[in-house]
């Protein structure tokens, strides 16, 4: 059997050498064709996940455990072999699309440099294909010239160029990192519609990261929540958003406007948006026991003794298992 | 773009015709009567009056000031009086040294100023930055005469390689010009090099910090390739501000510089009618002077749109 | 590499690395602005000779125990004008600081409170002045007044005039939009009384970094005045003359044009690190960004 497209297994990323854990043992495979939502509050470390596996962490930030990409330990690549990674297999969309594209540059320059970079591909034979590509994600020409700069446009057209740049050499990966929060509510849909039909099309495995239980529930046939550095709870979607084991995952949907309307009785009353009580720990004083104790509703003594590892809920033999950090997983449905 | 073109140079003119109001009304107030001056203390009064006569002085103010003006259009910026010439004939050749050194400085500025603040916002807080700026900090209090008479000790009288003084001219052939020109356009130049090092360094680490930088490493260019096509030319824009402003610098440090190093160019002709107290000369290469600063400073608005298209399209950010 | 430091800007060994380059901006820059004050304050009565003394047999000497910086072609002590050119400097500088600041401080204070066309007629003032390049507004100012020390302060003077006109304005616009403003406003106060107890205040900080580099430059320009025989005028010692003068023993005598050269050079270069120190001191903005 081939080595998994990704695969992370107790990937830990501390701040210099034995220093503070921003991320501790994620562990997660994903392959080819595979849509996995990377969800969380901001902190959480979906962002640095992103960009460890890009290898574009900040210098003083220290990899340990399993990060491989089809095989290739990628802390251990050469800086040279990382880069021909980059923008070629694995490729990544940003969350701000006002921002994210350079003011100077024409989209098009923008979309085909990839190309030219990777693929030694001319000018002219790359910006070909990026025309092809803005006529893909939705700006065709004429109106929509390679020559147009990023500040003619809107913002769910640039995230469209954003797209396109990522998807110019084929990537085998896609990481989306937020692509709609930023945007308005109507184009949202759209550009994860995009999103899908652009992995549909090219087999590419997507990592997609977000905070929206909603964006995730359309798109990844995966979900993974991570709390504090940690993955808390995974498997597929519709069991995870079934179950909810981890009082983290409850607390995270019961404070989202999709978890919302999804217990809204039909007609029923509207109910009350849930804070989850607390903050995220820093990540300098995470506990050595359950790190979601602090603000745990269902906190027991043994919660404030014994850090839970990932443990499967059910038997097994489904495809992806469902597992979760949690002494005391809920047995099901959403609490009141 | 057309109409707002129009406009700027609408204004330029407005601003340089203010300008030469205020040199000519200047030149009024300096003491001396320059047909006197011109005669001698033992001039006749009846001679005096002639001159007066044939110089405009017993025209009254404004029509003198059209007078003078209303050449301009045409290339006539009066006679020199201690000369005789129309100044347009002196400027000419002086033109021919004056031009090629303020360009020449310039492509020093802004050869050694990019590389080295681009270099120094790479090394940001690293030994390679404080070393640079440091230079840079050295270059920026460094008087250009001084400079100059530095590099006349090194490279002409210590190791003899380039002429210390005076102009070879261009009818030997370009290198021979050239060579008489290296040194004033260094002592000129590498004083704005600092200054501009130290600007670029600064905007290029703003650049650095944008998102986009973030998305040109993640296509996989290195960070090398993210700096230079990426960050630079973001960059260039407020460092283009700078080397507007510097070329007015420059003009004016010519008058010292070409006195440094004896050229005969359009500076030392300022300086020399200047104690000649050759007033129609001094008006007219000031103005001279102050709409060429207008004009480059008009340049560098029309270089914003072809750096920064947000501003190219007309319609502001 | 580059983005890694940008995300890593505030990490704690760097920070205070760079604590101590900026504290030492304004060490440095303090001790050479008061090495310079105290050779001028001390020339006025002592120097290891006279700065005038003309000795003709003492002539064109090197650097030596009995003269430190040498002899020039007068046989004067080199040593001995420096210290007195300092002054002249110094003089010149904090006169045409001074010019710039009580003529241009009130004049950008007034365009900010009344806008409109006082300020727009300012504005435009300025525009006009920065069209002629500082040293040759110097040039004519000096060439109409006549060459000397004083003329030359009112030369240099009128440049920074739209210098802090505009600053004054900039940072005065802003002002005039605060609450405590309005506050004061309400409370009866004229625009003269808000400018004086609130505004000027307030952008105290912006002039004390904006004077110090205009000195700077202005003890640039007072040299080239001198240099080109505008500024001051013999028997006052003057850095700029002297390296004039130093141009014609260029090929004998190369100590002439080194020291008094030096000694402009060490003083701007203290003056731009004060200036430096200062805005990263009371500015903050700038600081964040370094």
């Amino acid at each position: 059997m081939s080595a998994p497209l990704l695969e992370l297994d107790g990937l830990t990323v501390a701040l210099g050498t034995g220093g503070v854990e921003l991320l501790s043992g994620l562990s997660l495979v994903l392959e080819r064709g595979e849509r996995l939502g990377l969800v969380g509050e901001s902190g959480s470390g979906k962002s640095l996940t992103a960009l460890a596996i890009m290898g574009l962490l900040p210098e003083q930030m220290r990899v340990s455990g399993g990060l491989r990409f089809a095989g290739d330990d990628l802390p251990a690549l050469p800086e040279e072999r990382m880069r021909r990674l980059r923008g070629r297999r694995i490729a990544m969309i940003f969350q701000e699309p006002m921002t994210a594209l350079n003011p100077v540059m024409s989209i098009g320059a923008q979309i085909a440099e990839g190309r030219r970079l990777h693929l030694g591909e001319s000018r002219a034979e790359a910006e070909a294909v990026a025309r092809r590509l803005l006529d893909r994600v939705g700006l065709p020409g004429p109106r929509f010239d390679l020559g147009l700069y990023p500040h003619q446009l809107s913002g769910g057209q640039r995230q469209r160029v954003m797209i396109a740049m990522a998807a110019a050499c084929g990537p085998d990966l896609l990481i989306a990192d937020e692509p709609t929060t930023a945007l308005d509510v109507t184009v949202q849909a759209q550009i994860l519609d995009l999103l899908d039909e652009i992995v549909e099309e090219t087999g590419a495995a997507l990592l997609l990261i977000t905070h929206d239980l909603g964006v995730v529930s359309e798109t990844a046939d995966r979900i993974a929540v991570m709390y504090a550095g940690r993955i808390v709870e995974t498997g597929a979607t519709e069991e995870v958003f079934a179950r909810m084991a981890h009082p983290y995952s409850q607390g995270l949907f019961a404070a989202s406007p999709y978890g919302l309307d999804l217990r809204r009785a039909p007609g029923g009353p509207r109910p009350r948006l849930k804070a989850i009580p607390g903050m995220v720990p820093d990540p300098a004083r995470r506990p050595a026991h359950c790190v979601f104790a602090e603000r745990c509703g269902f906190v027991q003594p043994d919660c404030l003794r014994i850090s839970p590892r990932l443990a499967p809920l059910d038997s097994g033999g489904a495809r992806w298992p469902h597992l979760a950090a949690c002494l005391h997983p809920r047995a099901g449905g959403l609490a009141p | 773009m057309t109409s707002y073109v129009l406009g700027r140079l609408f204004a330029l003119l407005l601003t340089t015709l203010a300008a030469s109001l205020i040199v000519f009304l200047l030149m009024q107030i300096l003491p001396g009567d320059p047909a006197a001056v011109m005669l001698g203390v033992n001039a006749q009064p009846e001679t005096l009056a002639a001159l007066r006569t044939k110089l405009g002085l017993d025209q009254p103010l404004w029509t003198r000031y059209l007078d003078w003006i209303g050449g301009f259009p045409f290339g006539d910026f009066g006679v020199s009086h201690t000369y005789s010439t129309p100044i347009s004939q002196l400027l000419a050749p002086r033109i021919m040294v004056t031009l090629p050194l303020a360009l020449l400085s310039m492509a020093i500025s802004v050869g050694v100023a990019l590389p080295v603040g681009v270099y120094a916002a790479s090394r940001r807080g690293k030994p390679g930055d404080f070393l640079s700026m440091g230079a840079a900090q050295i270059g920026v209090a460094i008087p250009n005469f001084w400079l100059g008479l530095l590099l006349i000790l090194f490279f002409a009288l210590h190791l003899r390689w380039l002429p210390a003084s005076g102009f070879a001219g261009w009818e030997d052939g370009l290198w021979r010009g050239l060579r008489s020109l290296i040194l004033p356009a260094l002592a000129l130049g590498l004083p704005l090099a600092a200054i501009l090092a130290r600007v670029t360094r600064s905007a290029v680490i703003e650049a650095l910090g944008e998102d986009f930088i973030r998305t040109a490493r993640a296509k996989g260019l290195t960070s090398r390739a993210a700096l230079w096509r990426h960050a630079t030319p973001n960059a260039l824009i407020p460092v283009a501000t700078i080397v507007g402003m510097q070329f007015s610098f420059l003009l004016a440090g010519t008058i010292i510089i070409e006195n440094v190093f004896n050229l005969p160019g359009v500076g030392r002709l300022i300086f020399q009618s200047i104690a000649q107290r050759d007033l129609v000369t001094v008006q007219s290469l000031v103005t001279l002077l102050a709409a060429c600063v207008i004009f480059v400073n008009f340049l560098v608005d029309l270089a914003y749109g072809w750096l920064d298209p947000r501003l190219a399209a007309g319609g502001g950010r | 590499m580059t983005l890694e430091e940008e995300i890593s800007a505030p990490q704690r060994g760097r920070g205070l690395l760079r604590a101590i380059f900026r504290s030492r901006n304004l060490t440095i820059g303090l001790f050479v602005l008061l090495l310079a004050i105290g050779m001028a304050v001390v020339s006025e009565f002592w120097t290891p000779y006279p700065p005038n003394a003309l000795r003709i047999r003492d002539k064109l000497q090197g650097p030596s125990l009995a003269h430190w910086f040498g002899t020039d072609h007068f046989g004067r002590d080199v040593f001995s004008m420096i210290m007195a050119g300092a002054r002249n400097s110094l003089e010149v500088a904090l006169t045409a600081v001074a010019v710039g600041i009580g003529i241009g401080v009130p004049l950008g204070a007034l365009a900010a409170a009344r806008g409109g066309w006082i300020d727009g007629f300012v504005m435009r003032l300025t525009d006009l002045a920065f069209a002629f390049p500082a040293l040759l507004t110097a040039v004519i100012v000096t060439a109409i007044f006549g060459p000397s020390a004083v003329n030359a302060m009112i030369a240099i003077g009128i440049f920074n005039i739209p210098v802090f006109a505009r600053v004054t304005r900039g940072a005065a616009m802003g002002l005039w939009k605060r609450d405590y403003v309005l506050a004061a406003r309400c409370a009866g106060l004229g625009d003269a009384a808000i400018t004086w107890r609130h505004i000027l205040p307030n952008v105290n900080h912006v002039l004390i970094v904006q004077a110090t580099i205009q000195f700077a430059l202005a003890v640039v320009a007072e040299a080239g005045l001198s240099y080109v025989g505008l500024g001051a005028q013999p028997p006052q010692a003057s850095w700029g003359k002297m390296l004039s003068d130093s141009q014609t023993y260029i090929y004998s005598a190369a100590h002439l044009a080194i020291f008094p050269g030096l000694a402009i050079t060490i003083t701007v270069l203290g003056l731009n690190l004060l200036g430096d120190g200062l805005r990263d001191l009371l500015d903050p903005r700038v600081r964040r960004q370094r």
